[in-house]
């Protein structure tokens, strides 16, 4: 009860701050922009000047909130504009491009741009069999983690642009250190989107750095109906088998929020996720007996983390053994699409395929909606 | 004939009031820890779920039996047998900030998970490296403790001073972690997680297939640890004051580092290494008995280990809600005040009667 006192005091506070317009000391001066749309992402804004494109990214990490960064996109054939001094600006289209996280070579697979892909984290974590024959072909080279970043070799791989992301404001140090070695440097914060359709959407932000916008739209709107036919398929099931979802730690279990990305899946594809009622977007920890308690009534169990098989999940505790979901053989990864190394589709291409993930989910849920009941990312573990 | 402390008192002391004192608390503490929850279930229908189970929802009886009951009786091995274990390490040691931990246990036991959880990715395919399993995790913490055990056993062999062996002790440790650190460098978050969890200590993870493993080790490191309180009592005068009372010090010295290694090694394979419990407890019952023998200070270590072992579960279960802390964080919040105020009180380091 208090908590759900503490959130509305605090959705107030942010609703009455958000209304408050930030007044941006902004070179635009009085030139007209228009703002390409953006149907579900709260995560980003693309404005169109005649000369340049300003992308900006807002709160760009867990728990920030009144942070924005803006980025400049000037085409390479064209003078950067006056007013432009001393702003983050990139030329466009990108022809290097440095990822940091996994999540966004989806985007780079969707727009066919994976041939600019000069750097990643760690190839042990890509999935898509392009990018891994091009680090087979030493176009591509390991750059390493957030704390292990080899800044060296990633000053040797000549970027027109690193895509970073933010855990916490941690990322600020690594920004300010690209920055001073002259490596143009963007944030992108798909993964704080709490919808799947609103992740996809990022397409449109990583589009913009190809100029390649109308293809990013065309994109995302083919996803966004392909999604909601789906959707509609299971609006209105009467049954809505109830779904339990992740791994613990030990004996705690960190739970997907009632409104996180997960949560709205379970939702949109006719499911009831057991933690439903909750209100947050971030993962909160559970004890494992209240997981015990709620789980005995569950249906489905999905997302079992490094869990391959129903006697791993007995191998991480062997109490699960008495889960409906165990007993029945009801558990379902989304593991389907794992590489040699270990990489998984779903964290790559299920960014900008939130529709095969839903499909999934119903394929799993409803068996008798879909016609040919195959899945993609996910597989029934036995 | 009781060898009384410094603050020996005109009136005859009887620590046995104290034991029964202990012991009951133990009682009282162990249904409170079954009682108490984030999921509420009254007292009767504990009490039925343990001996009737017929008469209540299954869903309960599996809580109190699986969950309960495996996590109560964890807590109560590992508050014994930490405090005995640190007990013995700082009589060994006369080291009044000895514990359980001070031969390199756990930082033994941490370079066996953090080989097994961050290494997997690194060393194989991550493709094929197979789930963390709760029995692969304690096996690895289990033989990265017994390895620091020999070499520590190895040493003792070949050192007469206890200082020498206390000293390479504590760099075995800072090597091992060393090799850690490197470890966690090169992890992703996820591996990282794992780890830091494993760090963070859980009592109720273990589970009662587990504690058919647990119970037999502590019990058996126990019974290693009374059969030695003679020897126990001799080192609190000194190895050389040992020596010449005829006592063979290497070969007591090695069957008190087995006792230790037993008792803190199978707690940390299985709940993590759990700070702080073992290194304040042996003193809270050296002032309240009064005394430096170990006959006493023994029984009463496993005693008053078991209350505060239970007591911090109780709080780290936050009764009420559907949170918990990790139990490391409550073992020392409770457990460093002691440290600190023993750290004050004490004139001289070293003297532990």
């Amino acid at each position: 009860m208090v908590r759900k006192l503490l959130f509305l005091a605090l959705s107030i506070l942010l609703f009455l701050f958000g209304c408050k317009s930030k007044k941006h000391s902004s070179p635009e001066g009085k030139s007209t922009s228009v703002s390409t749309s953006v149907k579900y992402a709260r995560g980003f804004t693309i404005e169109d000047f005649k000369t340049y494109k300003k992308l900006t990214v807002l709160n760009p990490w867990q728990k920030s909130s009144g942070i924005s960064y803006s980025y400049y996109l000037v085409p390479r054939n064209q003078k950067v504009p006056s007013l432009l001094k001393g702003k983050n600006i990139v030329r466009i289209p990108v022809r290097r491009v440095v990822c940091l996280s996994t999540t966004q070579l989806g985007f780079l697979e969707a727009l066919n741009e994976t041939s600019s892909l000069v750097g990643i984290p760690d190839i042990n974590l890509v999935s898509d069999s392009s990018i891994i024959q091009r680090y087979h072909d030493n176009k591509l080279s390991e750059v390493g983690y957030a704390q292990s970043l080899n800044y060296e070799l990633l000053l040797s791989l000549k970027p027109d642009l690193v895509l970073t992301y933010g855990v916490d404001g941690e990322v600020s140090a690594q920004l300010n250190k690209l920055h001073d070695l002259g490596v143009p440097v963007m944030l992108v914060g798909e993964y704080l989107e709490s919808t799947p359709m609103a992740k996809c959407e990022w397409i449109k932000f990583v589009g913009a750095i190809y100029g390649k916008q109308a293809a990013s739209k065309k994109w995302f709107n083919r996803i966004d109906s392909s999604y909601r036919q789906i959707k509609d398929e299971v609006a209105d099931v009467n049954y809505r088998p109830k779904i339990l979802a992740g791994l613990p730690w030990k004996d705690s279990w960190w739970m997907a929020g009632g409104e996180s990305n997960l949560a709205n899946l379970v939702r949109d594809a006719g499911g009831e996720y057991l933690w439903h009622g909750n209100t947050s977007r971030d993962a909160f920890v559970v004890s494992i007996e209240d997981v015990f308690m709620k789980a005995k009534s569950a249906d489905f169990w999905i997302n079992s983390g490094t869990a391959a098989s129903i006697k791993d999940l007995r191998s991480v505790d062997g109490r699960f053994s008495s889960l409906p979901p165990v007993k029945k053989h009801a558990v379902y990864n989304n593991n389907a699409r794992t590489s040699a190394g270990g990489g998984n589709d779903y964290w790559e291409k299920g960014v900008v395929r939130p529709d095969l993930i839903l499909k999934d989910l119903v394929t799993i849920f409803h068996s008798d909606k879909v016609t040919d009941g195959k899945l993609y990312f996910y597989r029934q573990l036995n | 004939m009781d060898q009384t402390g410094p603050a020996k008192s005109k009136r005859s002391y009887r620590p046995e009031g104290s034991l029964f004192l202990l012991a009951v608390l133990v009682v009282i503490f162990f249904v409170l820890d079954l009682f108490i929850g984030s999921y509420h279930i009254s007292l009767s229908n504990i009490l039925k779920a343990l001996f009737a189970p017929g008469q209540v929802d299954s869903q309960l009886v599996t809580i109190v039996r699986q969950f309960r009951l495996p996590k109560a009786l964890t807590a109560l091995l590992a508050g014994a047998a930490l405090s005995v274990a640190g007990l013995q390490m700082q009589t060994v040691f006369r080291n009044p900030l000895a514990g359980p931990y001070v031969l390199g246990i756990s930082s033994g036991a941490s370079l066996g998970v953090a080989l097994l959880v961050l290494g997997t990715g690194n060393l194989f395919a991550a493709g094929a490296f197979n789930i963390m399993g709760a029995w692969s995790v304690a096996g690895a913490a289990w033989i990265g403790a017994a390895i620091i055990l020999l070499l520590i056993l190895a040493v003792s062999a070949r050192v007469k001073d206890i200082m020498t062996i206390l000293i390479l002790g504590i760099l075995f440790s800072s090597a091992t972690s060393a090799i850690v650190n490197i470890m966690q460098y090169f992890s992703n978050e996820s591996m990282l997680k794992s780890f830091v969890v494993w760090t963070m200590g859980s009592l109720g993870s273990v589970t009662n297939a587990q504690l058919h493993v647990l119970l037999p080790g502590v019990l058996l490191g126990l019974f290693l640890a009374i059969i030695s309180a003679k020897l126990l009592d001799a080192f609190l005068l000194g190895e050389d004051y040992a020596r010449s009372m005829g006592m063979n010090v290497q070969l007591a010295r090695v069957l008190i580092f087995i006792s230790t290694c037993i008792l803190a090694g199978s707690i940390t394979a299985f709940c993590g290494p759990i700070g702080f419990i073992g290194i304040a407890v042996p003193h809270i019952v050296r002032m309240a008995l009064r005394t430096a023998r170990h006959q006493r200070l023994i029984p009463g270590s496993i005693l008053l280990g078991s209350v505060t072992m239970l007591f911090s579960d109780i709080i780290s279960q936050l009764p009420g809600s559907e949170s918990t802390l990790p139990i490391n964080s409550v073992t020392a919040l409770l457990g460093i005040p002691v440290v600190v105020w023993i750290i004050l009180r004490k004139k001289t380091v070293g003297a532990l009667s």
